[in-house]
């Protein structure tokens, strides 16, 4: 039956592999950009959110600014790009979450371009984390050494539930439902303001661990939106220490759509002496 | 989470590493175009591994991936229409495996082309895939018994037109 039987056949193209491993890194992170990107009406679907309990006593007036809030939560599909800039009470070599005592106000950049594949980095004096796509970056500026693992890795720690919506949505969700949490809904001629006061979460039975980030302190978190664009337009975290409120994180300026350079978002930094970090003293994670 | 799917991948790679080949070559013999057989087989692996079960709960990923590539390709045929033959001369290829592949594509659809479309798929499997009935029936979604019969009934047809030679055994 020599006549059926191919005297050769083809064999699957070199390329054919790495296609299909890209194609599924590819969808992960676009699902991540479809998370990241509703993080820009975080303060409209918070304010959805949190207010559930509020509808129930709440008149139509009400329910229909929260149904008007609900919306807004798409609006954001539509960005090409957003900057913001930020300052947090830490030391420039710190975890991006980590609040110090000893720290400044330290200023913080944070960059998306959420064309496809979408990218994004965040920097501060001595410490740059970005993601190029397919990996994720830190690295510290002054020993001029970094980290890599493929993905979206977790180098944004206990910051990350303020990049990624769905976790930050999940962790406002719990404290609506917690009876530490108050929260208040506040509409103004053109922006609607909310604000969260919760209590530390944690295990601060020797008090060591209490304050180190603003989820592990008592806090108040105040998000402002654009009542028309529906888009934050700032955001400020508070932590309560001897009985005060203290600035630990304020937004500077909040960009959406600036041009942005995609090359140099994703640009090795510079370290102290000037050079460019090197790819080869990467720690492969 | 990060982790979980980085484990899925690895295991993935070695799935398609064992496969893709088979895999390429069954789509090919089936489409008759690299460009389009590189797609099915890269849409069906992107398909096994979104859906969760997959991974986990396949018995035989060998037969359920060439059952996903032999609908691919019948879908793919429903919206294109039936293959048309040219001559080897007239299709740009990029290298002489490609060439060569191209020619014995053609030569088995002329070898098969008086045959009603289930004969000559039953014969493909068997020849050109290197399938048994059983690997064959499942892929077919039908009796063991039914796939002998269409096989003898192709092998009787060719041998009366005088394509093939010989004896055949099942």
């Amino acid at each position: 039956m020599n006549e059926i039987t191919p005297k050769m056949k083809p064999s699957a193209p070199l390329s054919l592999k790495k296609n299909i491993i890209n194609k599924i890194k590819m969808e992960k992170n676009k699902m991540k950009t479809l998370m990241i990107k509703r993080l820009l009406a975080t303060a409209a679907s918070l304010a959805a959110l949190l207010t559930v309990p509020f509808v129930f006593t709440a008149n139509n007036e009400a329910k229909a600014a929260i149904r008007f809030l609900g919306k807004s939560i798409n609006k954001s599909d539509n960005l090409k790009t957003m900057e913001v800039k930020f300052l947090m009470q830490t030391t420039p070599n710190e975890n991006f979450d980590a609040i110090r005592d000893d720290g400044n106000m330290l200023e913080h950049t944070f960059t998306i371009s959420f064309e496809n594949p979408h990218i994004w980095r965040l920097e501060k004096s001595g410490r740059t984390s970005l993601f190029d796509a397919v990996n994720s970056y830190s690295w510290l500026k002054q020993l001029g050494i970094g980290m890599m693992a493929p993905g979206i890795a977790e180098f944004f720690g206990d910051f990350e539930k303020f990049l990624d919506p769905q976790n930050l949505l999940r962790h406002e969700q719990q404290l609506a439902k917690n009876d530490g949490s108050e929260i208040a809904m506040q509409e103004t001629g053109s922006q609607i303001i909310l604000t969260i006061k919760s209590k530390a979460k944690g295990d601060f039975t020797n008090d060591y661990l209490k304050n180190s980030s603003i989820m592990a302190s008592d806090n108040k978190r105040i998000y402002t939106f654009d009542k028309e664009t529906k888009l934050l337009q700032a955001m400020l975290v508070q932590i309560l220490y001897k009985n005060e409120y203290h600035t630990v994180f304020e937004t500077t300026s909040i960009l959406y759509n600036i041009p942005v350079d995609r090359e140099k978002l994703t640009e090795r930094p510079v370290n102290k002496n000037g050079q460019r970090c090197m790819t080869h003293q990467i720690i492969r994670l | 989470m990060f982790k979980i799917i980085k484990n899925k991948i690895n295991e993935l790679e070695s799935i398609i590493e064992e496969h893709q080949n088979q895999l390429f070559s069954f789509a090919f013999f089936r489409v008759g175009s690299y460009h389009t057989a590189q797609d099915i087989v890269q849409d069906v692996f992107l398909k096994f591994f979104q859906n969760k079960k997959t991974l986990t709960s396949v018995k035989n990923v060998k037969t359920y991936l060439l059952k996903s590539i032999a609908n691919a390709c019948m879908d793919y045929q429903r919206k294109n229409g039936k293959i048309k033959m040219v001559d080897i001369e007239c299709i740009n290829v990029a290298n002489d495996e490609e060439k060569i592949c191209m020619a014995e594509f053609i030569r088995i659809e002329d070898l098969l082309s008086e045959l009603p479309a289930e004969q000559s798929e039953v014969i493909k499997l068997k020849f050109v895939d290197g399938l048994n009935f059983v690997e064959s029936a499942e892929i077919l979604n039908m009796s063991v018994n039914t796939i002998k019969s269409r096989y003898r009934y192709a092998m009787d047809k060719l041998k009366q037109t005088h394509k093939i030679k010989g004896e055949y055994y099942e």
